[in-house]
C-alpha cells in the first residue's frame, strides 16, 4: 500500500486494559505513547468491515503476541499528521504501519492525550 | 477494618521492605479496605503484575520498575484529599501514569520515572500544557495548580 492519505482511517488495537476504560467507553493517552524506539503500531482500516478489522487484530497482533485483543482504538490518519507526527506503512504484516516523529516527553505525553481524545474506542 | 495488602504474585512488595523502598517506606504501612487511596494501592499492585516484564504491551514496552511504582503511591498518598483518586495506567516507557479526566477538553496527566521526575501534560479548554518537574518531599504546586483547574 501507498502513503498513508489524510483521509484513511486507522486503528491501534488495545492489549492493555490500562489503556481504556470501560466506564466512560474512552481512550487513554498511554494507549498511543510510542514504544522506547519511537513508534506507535497502527493498522491502516480504511474500506474494511467490523469483522475483517478485528480479524487482523486477531490473527496479526493478539495471537502473535500471545495476547488477548481487548479493543482498538480508530482515529482518523488526518488527525495524527495534524499533530505533525508522520504514518509510514510498512505493510509487515500488511496493512501496518508505524507512527514516528514523536516530539520529547512531556510534549509528547500531550499529543498522546490529543490523539487519545480524537480516538473511537472499540472493545471486543 | 485495617488489614494488610500483599501482591499475592509479587510478595518483594510488602516484606522483606528492601533498600528499593527506602525512600517512603510506604509499602510497609497497614491500610483499610475501601478507600480510595487503599484502592489506588491495590490497583498499583496490579499494574505491577501485569506489566513487570518486558514487552507487557505486546508493542515492546519497557517494564514498570518498583521505583516507578513507588513514587506513584507516595504521590498518591500526599494528594489532598479534597482531590479524585486518579486513574492508573502504565505507559510504553515503563513509567506510571496518572491521569484525571473531567472530559474532552479538561484533563492532566503525569508519569513517575522512577528518578524523581515527573513528566506532565494536560489540556484545560484551549490551553495546552506540558513539563517536567521534580518530585522530592511534597507533590510540586505547579502539579497541585493544575489538579485544580479542574477541581476548583
Amino acid at each position: 500500500m501507498n502513503q498513508v492519505n489524510p483521509e484513511e482511517n486507522l486503528t491501534r488495537y488495545l492489549l492493555q486494559k490500562s489503556h481504556f476504560s470501560i466506564l466512560y467507553k474512552r481512550v487513554k493517552y498511554a494507549a498511543f505513547m510510542p514504544t522506547p524506539n519511537g513508534e506507535t503500531s497502527v493498522f491502516r482500516i480504511s474500506n474494511l468491515s467490523a469483522t475483517e478489522i478485528w480479524k487482523i487484530g486477531d490473527s496479526e497482533v493478539a495471537q502473535k503476541r500471545g495476547l488477548p485483543l481487548l479493543g482498538r482504538a480508530d482515529i482518523s490518519a488526518f488527525k495524527v499528521l495534524d499533530k505533525n507526527l508522520k504514518v509510514i506503512p510498512d505493510n509487515i504484516p500488511p496493512r501496518h504501519a508505524n507512527i514516528i516523529g514523536w516530539p520529547d516527553k512531556s510534549k509528547q505525553k500531550l499529543v498522546a492525550i490529543e490523539l487519545a481524545d480524537n480516538a473511537q474506542l472499540y472493545l471486543r | 477494618m485495617s488489614v494488610a495488602v500483599q501482591c499475592i504474585d509479587c510478595p518483594s512488595f510488602y516484606f522483606p521492605l528492601n533498600k528499593e523502598f527506602s525512600k517512603s517506606e510506604i509499602w510497609k504501612t497497614t491500610v483499610t479496605i475501601g478507600r480510595p487511596i487503599d484502592e489506588a494501592a491495590e490497583s498499583l499492585l496490579e499494574l505491577y503484575k501485569d506489566c513487570s516484564e518486558p514487552n507487557w504491551d505486546g508493542y515492546g514496552a519497557n517494564p514498570v520498575s518498583k521505583d516507578s511504582i513507588s513514587e506513584a503511591l507516595e504521590f498518591i498518598q500526599l494528594l489532598p484529599s479534597s482531590f479524585p483518586i486518579p486513574q492508573i495506567l502504565a505507559e510504553p516507557s515503563g513509567e506510571i501514569g496518572l491521569e484525571w479526566y473531567k472530559d474532552k477538553k479538561m484533563i492532566f496527566a503525569i508519569s513517575f520515572n522512577g528518578n524523581g521526575m515527573i513528566t506532565y501534560a494536560g489540556i484545560f479548554g484551549s490551553n495546552k500544557i506540558h513539563g517536567e518537574e521534580y518530585f522530592g518531599d511534597s507533590i510540586p504546586s505547579r502539579i497541585i495548580e493544575n489538579i485544580r483547574r479542574l477541581y476548583p
